[in-house]
């Protein structure tokens, strides 16, 4: 075989012989992807590899700034308004990521029922994600408005309020705040996601398992979430990493604060590199919970392969 | 242990009706078998006696109970599906034990009890694994298992054979069937594969669209096919039909096609007096004609017809040969030895003791020689 293939090579001329190597090493498949490597080495590998430098660099704004090492780490580590922000972004992400689950969850299941006008819900409950991002934070900006808002409003007319509430002032309604637009729009996805897990689930299993006499509530907990563990760990993986790098809810709504209560990394990073001027400081700031999140990765990753797979 | 009645059970999906006022009683012990080509709502049916769809009208009782409207777990039965349906994150033993610990049983009955399925089944060596770690003909059998740890009263089995290949179905075919004695259950089984109903079946229910054509044994099905389509879907190759007319000709009474004219035996005649100049549909299964050699010695030349040999298929124990008789097609058997090709025109005897007459009008029944023998 081998032989044969060497000898017919060696007589053919060039360009057949460039056909026969492009099959043979499967060239055509690396020429595929390589428009799309390059543009992640520009946007992606090469603000990151630029991102490590400056952290590591006393840069301001305008100048070059020099190497210092682990300086700027330190000097975060030692900050109070950084040690805030770094509880802050864990407490944000924590509840954002676990109300999210349990919501999505239940809307997936709810969507997945036999209902009326399924379609219509299935497409209206996308919105919140389709709507640009900015634009609705500032809608939620207005209704969190303590004098005018349609918030206060209802919430007095129903009954449950006395007087304003100033959302977005108060430490502990800010961060209730800022939560809750976070899960408003990040539920979708969520929501859509897991639809498609329950809808590849077979529907025979669940014959069996009535059959085998399990209820509602125990085929969920014995069939639906085993199965859906795979898919549910990857979902909580994504949201735990653009939710714990959210930006714009907290630039829009409270700008960090009240008394930087909640100031996520992103915000803070924003305000130490660019608002401050400090590029080397803002770079650690947004660093900072990489190694972190790449540990959580692993060990995600490790589980979702071991996890279940149809058939 | 208990037998199983259907009364009038309609089952009805939008403008569909899945099935019509079907009534049928498995008794206790029975091997019964819904069988019916695709989309006659045989799965309909066995979900219905599940539970696992609500019936429209109609009723269902499982020993002396009315079960109609509980709920699938308060039935006690099993059922066996098509792809198994085994839960995919748990292994063989925990697929096998999930009914019983649904149900309360203790650690020791329940592995007492796989212990023994899984000896009977001879898959005590899988339990430790996965099912996609199984082939077909395994995860067949762990269904089977998960059936029978939960001694039902009824099993019900949905085409359990169909996803394996031709020599595994053989083979769990006759398992199934040894394992039906062994437990002594009534059993009720969906198949489209008539020879599964044939082989297995104490008694089978065909039905089409929904309707139920034939019950009874499966010789009856096969001798006495009470229409047209129970005649067709019976057997394999399908019984012939032709259209033909009943005559009367010195004394006998002939069946008359395009193609032959031959007499019906002489002891029916008086009875088929009444259909004298009637147009009918004349059946006669494949192994009933055979085709022959000129100067064949046990021809008798009043049930020999020549007729245009078609198509020839070799089949090793015998051959299968295509017919032309007018505008119809007759599939006859012969000798392998038989040395005949496309085109050749052959003697065929017709065994008119085994022929079949059917009404022509819809739905084409079967008119007996002696009514109500
Ligand atoms: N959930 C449903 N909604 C609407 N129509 C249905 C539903 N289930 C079955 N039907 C219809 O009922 C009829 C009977 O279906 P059923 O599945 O019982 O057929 P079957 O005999 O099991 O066929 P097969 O041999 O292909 O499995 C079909 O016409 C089918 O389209
Ligand atoms: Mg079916």
């Amino acid at each position: 075989m081998n032989i044969c293939s060497t000898s017919s090579t060696a007589s053919m001329g060039i360009l057949p012989r460039i056909k026969t190597a492009w099959h043979r090493h499967n060239v055509s498949g690396y020429a595929f992807i390589l428009p799309a490597l390059l543009v992640i080495l520009c946007l992606v590998a090469y603000p990151f590899v630029m991102a490590i430098y400056l952290s590591m660099s006393d840069a301001w704004v305008g100048t070059e700034g020099k190497f210092v090492g682990f300086r700027n780490y330190i000097d975060l580590v030692q900050n109070d308004i950084f040690r805030q922000t770094l509880q802050n972004s864990l407490v944000f992400t924590f509840f954002a990521v676990t109300v999210k689950t349990i919501l999505g969850m239940a809307l997936a299941l709810l969507l997945n029922a036999r209902i009326r006008f399924q379609r219509i819900f299935r497409g209206a409950i996308l919105l919140p994600w389709v709507i640009p991002n900015t634009m609705s934070t500032l809608g939620w900006l207005w209704m969190f408005d303590p004098l005018f808002s349609v918030l206060n409003w209802v919430l007095k007319h129903a009954g449950l309020i006395q007087t304003n509430v100033s959302w977005l002032s108060n430490p502990y309604w800010a961060m209730v705040s800022i939560v809750t637009v976070n899960v408003w729009r990040g539920l979708p996805f969520f929501a859509i996601t897991l639809l498609a897990g329950l809808v590849s689930i077979p529907p025979e299993l669940y014959k069996a398992a009535h059959i085998d006499g399990a209820g509602a509530v125990r085929c969920f907990f014995r069939i639906t979430l085993p199965l859906l563990k795979p898919l549910l760990l990857i979902v909580i993986l994504f949201s735990t990493i653009s939710t714990i790098s959210d930006f714009n809810i907290v630039y829009i709504l409270t700008r960090g604060g009240p008394m930087n209560l909640t100031h996520l990394l992103a915000t803070l990073s924003f305000q130490m590199g660019l608002s401050g001027g400090r590029l080397g400081l803002g770079a650690a700031v947004s660093l900072f919970m990489f190694p972190v999140l790449c540990v959580v990765v692993y060990f995600q990753l490790k589980t979702i392969r071991g996890g279940a797979t149809y058939d | 242990m208990a037998k199983l009645v259907v009364e009038n059970l309609t089952k009805r999906f939008g403008s569909v009706t899945a099935v019509d006022r079907l009534s049928f009683t498995a008794e206790d012990r029975e091997f019964l078998v819904l069988i019916g080509p695709s989309g006659c709502g045989k799965s309909t049916t066995l979900n219905l006696i599940a539970g696992l769809e609500e019936a429209s009208a109609g009723r269902i009782s499982i020993g002396d109970r009315q079960v109609t409207h509980l709920h699938p777990k308060d039935r006690d039965i099993a059922m066996v599906f098509q792809n198994y349906a085994l839960y995919p994150h748990m292994d063989v033993y925990a697929n096998m034990a999930f009914g019983l610990s649904m149900r309360g049983y203790s650690k020791a009955e329940i592995g007492r009890r796989i212990q023994e399925a899984a000896e009977i089944l001879g898959i005590k060596n899988l339990l430790q694994r996965k099912p996609r770690a199984l082939s077909g003909g395994q995860r067949q059998r762990v269904a089977v298992g998960r059936a029978i740890v939960r001694k039902p009263a009824v099993f019900l089995f949905d085409e359990p054979l169909s996803n394996l290949d031709a020599k595994l179905r053989v083979q769990m075919r006759a398992e199934l069937s040894k394992l039906h004695q062994r437990l002594n259950t009534t059993i009720v089984y969906v198949t489209h594969d008539q020879i599964e109903a044939m082989t297995m079946a104490t008694r089978i229910v065909l039905l089409k669209d929904g309707i139920c054509q034939q019950i009874g044994r499966p010789l009856e099905l096969y001798t006495r096919p009470v229409n047209t389509f129970t005649a067709g879907f019976i057997g394999t190759p399908p019984m012939n039909l032709v259209p033909a007319r009943i005559q009367a000709e010195n004394g006998k009474m002939m069946v008359a096609t395009d193609g032959f004219r031959l007499p019906i035996p002489a002891r029916w005649r008086q009875a088929y007096e009444r259909l004298k100049s009637k147009e009918v549909i004349f059946g006669i299964r494949p192994e009933h004609l055979r085709g022959t050699r000129e100067g064949d010695i046990a021809v008798d030349a009043a049930t020999v017809t020549r007729l245009e040999v078609d198509l020839v298929e070799m089949l090793g124990s015998h051959v299968q040969l295509t017919l032309t008789c007018g505008p119809e097609r007759l599939i006859a058997l012969a000798d392998p030895a038989l040395p005949v090709k496309a085109g050749d025109r052959i003697p065929v005897v017709f065994n008119m003791d085994s022929m079949h007459l059917f009404e022509k009008r819809e739905p084409q029944r079967r008119i007996d020689a002696a009514p109500a023998a």
